[in-house]
């Protein structure tokens, strides 16, 4: 078992870190384990994986909702989201900053990736918060670590991964989600009422009037937020309504926003073009890595790795909570160098046997999967949260990495309080599904 | 010594994942350690169902547990078993099973492999929201089935049914998307049938058997003794797991009825009625496979 | 679509290696093209399953669903997947861990391109041979699926993107031995969002 896994290791990390891309890596490692160790004839093996890993129907809700990001992406659609918010967050400690928190928990809800979320929101509020005159560092660090919100509240292109991975249920995923995202980001906006009610001098003097807004004006705000509010209802409203399964929903979510875009005139064969293409790129990206990944587990299942794994981590008798601080750091370390789904994709096979031996259940870890995911985006190299928001600033990665820690450090201690209180997670799939 | 991999897409605590399990200890006792199989459930090797035949086939995989009505896309005769309406308990598929094993144990072959045992599927069942006295009663009620062949039986009794994977299954029972299910009683619990339908109906509309199979390859490899003790377990076993798939059936049932479902037995005349609509499925049935013809007309021959 | 060409006259190789470079963007484009036509073509199935299963409770006349929605659109998207991943890789959007890949060592970062691209293209293209014959087998055996389509046509579109794969990264590994640029930014939609 030994020559296993170090051949895993060596072929994986040798291939990654000279720069071949993560799908091949994955898929080299995967064939050359197979090669070495079994006499399964691979020329028939492989292709028939190909086929079967593709062809997934639990998968098909991924190119939906990545299709709808790239239409929220392209067009109009979300800037009313700032108009409509603006006046409300008025009324908080800490003002416009809200914007950013609420706005990235909103689009949240109808985007399934962190970083459409980041770049859309972002796009948004960040000059506007700028240019009025807030701190810089909490407008950007905020944005950073609420763009993240994209995977935890539902829906997630990174739950759909891990339930096709782990073999768990998309929905329940989805409805797991929920709790822990309003937590989350509760958790984001009271650090910053926290930080600006102690030095008052983070937000501009001019901002005050904010506060003496008539309300009906306030009421007349909201109805900028009525596309955005469609959407949430086109794809959550028919899920949890019964209409449609989680790939309907993202369907109808599709229809709904090319409906919105549309009627808003940002559609052209120009954008239309882009979208789609967009959306192709985005699929192969994931959907190489994805291919590569159950390859991977696959074979290692064949070889008997992660029951091997989970006999000697079992034997550890590590305390549940031990295990999970240490996964935590392991997933903080790797997470500076890579990207989440990879992360999910090279680790799973062998974690989640030990996790569950542990006592956690397949849901809960999904959760964990998403934060530490999440987290990942935020600890540079690589991070894409990074990218997106120097693209929109300017700023310099070790300047966002710096504004940002506050916000990954509340991350960090999010999920020990969630591996203290599993049940943050699981009561409400529990009440919802039974 | 030969270490044997079997492929198994039933998750951890099926009752034939646990045959399988029980059978895998057997053979090691029997063979002194010199033949152990680890069963893989859950699909973990990476084959679906439908591709397991042609994994063994191929020697992709030395062993798997086979849906074998699955595997009608190779061959249709596979889908034998299916025959609507024909079967109406485990006795009745035991006798009609002397009739199609010799024509399973020839088409394996031709598919390089192996049949060590077969072990039928619980007896199906219709799981509804209301009672129903007549055939007019079924009239349209969207009921999930988990294949073509289960959909296209409800459909000709007169519901309208769907083909849809078990993950959406639940979601669509809580939403009222489908007010019925066609499977059988140990999926009943599974999905805890009691928190969405009320009444159980014993239609017996179709039987499917799992195959556990050996590619033949890595089976003439195996010492002629070990082989002996091999098929020596198989058949010592074979009855206990139908005896655990019956009791399978007998415990669910009791688990939905404990939980306020009622199992209600078909009427003399609502059965006249079903066996009438039966004659035409069965037509249809013979139309897409007519190899079927001759191993049924003997078995109903011999009753 | 002549637009997205530009990036490949920049190249400094010519002849043949560039020759090659062209041909492999014109087929990546038109499968990239082909893989989106095949993600419309899985909204509007999926679509019209949903609208089938509302309607036909209020008009029961209609069926309740097309009855191979759920198969045919996971083969569309398998093809999507693959088709696309030609124009994706050109794009230099498929992901890898770039640490290592940096401007300031040239030299480094040449044979680190180099060899990827190698790797990539024994990869690929074993997939795409391997992938070939499974095709050839299915359709021997006449296999089928529970709706009755024959299995060898979905996984002929998957050897088909798989064989586009392979021809992009077999042009970059010439492109890189040539001492071309192995990115064009431009083929495609430009940026991606994951
Ligand atoms: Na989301
Ligand atoms: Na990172």
């Amino acid at each position: 078992m030994g020559a296993i896994v170090s051949s895993l290791f060596g072929l994986l990390f040798g291939t990654l870190a000279s720069g071949a891309w993560i799908g091949i890596s994955l898929l080299t490692t995967a064939i050359g384990l197979a090669l070495i160790f079994t006499g399964i004839p691979v020329d028939k093996l492989f292709p028939q994986y190909v086929f079967n890993i593709l062809t997934t129907p639990d998968l098909v809700a991924l190119p939906l909702f990545i299709l709808m990001g790239e239409f929220l992406f392209r067009t109009r659609l979300s800037q009313s989201l700032f108009s409509g918010l603006a006046p409300w967050a008025g009324l908080l400690p800490g003002r416009l900053l809200h914007v950013n928190i609420v706005g990235c928990s909103i689009f949240a809800a109808i985007s399934g990736s962190s970083a459409a979320t980041t770049q859309v929101v972002g796009r948004m509020t960040l000059k506007e918060l700028l240019k009025r005159g807030y701190d810089p560092e909490l407008a950007i660090g905020g944005l950073a670590g609420a763009g993240t919100l994209g995977f935890l509240i539902p829906p997630s292109t990174v739950m759909i991964m891990y339930g096709v991975l782990a073999n768990e249920s998309v929905l329940r995923l989805f409805t797991a989600g929920f709790i822990p995202g309003l937590l989350l980001s509760l958790a984001f906006a009271s650090y910053i009422m926290i930080r600006t009610t102690l030095k008052p001098s983070l937000i501009p003097e001019s901002e005050r009037a904010l506060r003496h807004m008539p309300l009906s004006k306030r009421f007349a705000a909201l109805k900028e937020l009525a596309p955005v509010l469609f959407l949430i209802l086109c794809v959550l409203g028919s899920m949890y309504g019964g209409i449609a399964t989680p790939s309907e929903a993202a369907a109808l979510g599709v229809l709904g926003a090319f409906l919105v875009s549309w009627s808003q005139g940002s559609i052209s064969l120009r954008v239309l073009r882009d979208v789609v293409l967009g959306a192709v790129q985005t699929c192969s990206v994931m959907g190489i890595i994805i291919l590569g990944a159950s390859v991977l587990g696959n074979i290692t299942s064949t070889l008997g790795i992660p029951a091997a794994v989970a006999n000697v981590v079992t034997a550890l008798d590590l305390a549940p909570i031990l295990l999970i601080i240490a996964l935590i750091a392991l997933y903080l370390v790797l997470g500076t160098v890579l990207e989440g789904f990879s992360m999910i994709a090279t680790t799973l096979p062998v974690v989640l046997p030990l996790v569950e031996a542990a006592g956690f259940d397949k849901v809960w870890f999904g959760i964990f999967m998403v934060l530490v995911v999440e987290m990942a985006q935020i600890t540079p190299p690589v991070a894409f949260n990074f990218a997106i928001i120097q693209n929109i600033t300017g700023r310099s990665t070790s300047y966002i990495a710096r504004v940002t820690f506050p916000f990954l450090v509340i991350m960090i201690m999010f999920v020990i309080l969630l591996a203290l209180f599993p049940q943050i997670v699981t009561f409400f799939p529990d009440l919802i599904l039974g | 010594e030969t270490k044997l991999s079997l492929s198994d897409v039933l998750p951890e605590g099926n009752f034939q994942v646990e045959n399988a399990k029980v059978f895998a200890d057997a053979v090691a006792k029997a063979t002194d350690g010199e033949v152990t199989i680890t069963v893989n459930a859950a699909g973990s090797l990476g084959f679906k169902g439908p591709d397991q035949l042609g994994a063994v086939r191929d020697g992709l995989v030395d062993m798997a547990d086979i849906n074998i009505s699955q595997q009608v896309g190779l061959n249709p005769l596979f889908g034998a078993e299916g025959v609507p309406f024909l079967v109406s308990s485990m006795d009745e598929l035991k006798e009609y099973h002397s009739f199609l094993r010799p024509e399973f144990e020839k088409l394996a072959e031709q598919y390089n492999q192996k049949i060590l045992y077969m072990v039928p599927s619980p007896a199906q069942y219709v799981y509804l929201k209301v009672e129903v006295d007549d055939i007019d009663g079924f009239k349209g009620i969207p009921v999930r089935g988990a294949d073509k062949n289960t959909v296209e039986i409800v459909t000709a009794v007169g519901m309208a049914g769907v083909v849809m994977p078990w993950g959406e299954l639940i979601p669509a029972l809580a939403s009222g998307r489908v007010d019925g299910v066609a499977t059988s009683a140990t999926s009943g619990v599974d999905g805890k049938f009691w928190e969405f339908l009320d009444y159980i109906y014993p239609t017996n509309h179709t039987w499917g058997s799992n195959a556990v199979t050996i590619n033949l390859d890595t089976w003439n490899e195996i010492s002629e003794e070990d082989r002996a003790a091999i098929e020596a377990v198989a058949a010592e076993l074979e009855p206990t797991f139908w005896d655990v798939s019956r009791q399978g059936d007998l415990d669910s049932i009791a688990t939905m009825t404990e939980n306020g479902m009622t199992l209600v037995p078909l009427s003399d005349d609502l059965l006249a009625e079903i066996t009438e609509k039966a004659t035409t499925v069965q037509e249809e049935f013979f139309e897409r496979v007519p190899a079927a013809k001759p191993i049924v007309d003997a078995y109903l021959a011999s009753k | 679509m002549t637009e997205n060409f530009n990036g490949s006259h920049t190249t400094q190789s010519v002849g043949l290696p560039a020759a090659l470079q062209r041909a492999a963007d014109a087929v990546s484009l038109a499968g990239g093209w082909i893989a989106g036509l095949c993600i419309i073509g899985l909204t509007l199935l999926v679509l019209i399953d949903t609208g089938l299963a509302g309607l036909s409770r209020i008009l029961p006349f209609l069926p309740n669903g097309t009855g191979i929605g759920w198969e045919y659109s996971a083969y569309l998207m398998g093809s999507a997947f693959l088709l696309g991943s030609g124009m994706t890789l050109r794009a230099g959007l498929q992901l890898r861990v770039e640490l290592t890949l940096s401007p300031n060592r040239k030299r480094l970062t040449h044979v680190l391109e180099t060899f990827s691209a190698l790797l990539g293209t024994v990869i690929t293209g074993s997939l795409t041979i391997w992938l070939f014959n499974f095709t050839s087998r299915t359709y021997g055996y006449g296999e089928v699926s529970d709706s009755f389509t024959p299995l060898w046509i979905p996984q002929a579109v998957l050897t088909l993107g798989a064989g586009v794969l392979a021809f992009q990264m077999f042009a970059r590994l010439v492109t890189c031995l040539s001492g071309g640029s192995i990115n064009n930014p431009d083929l495609g939609a430009g940026t991606a969002i994951k």
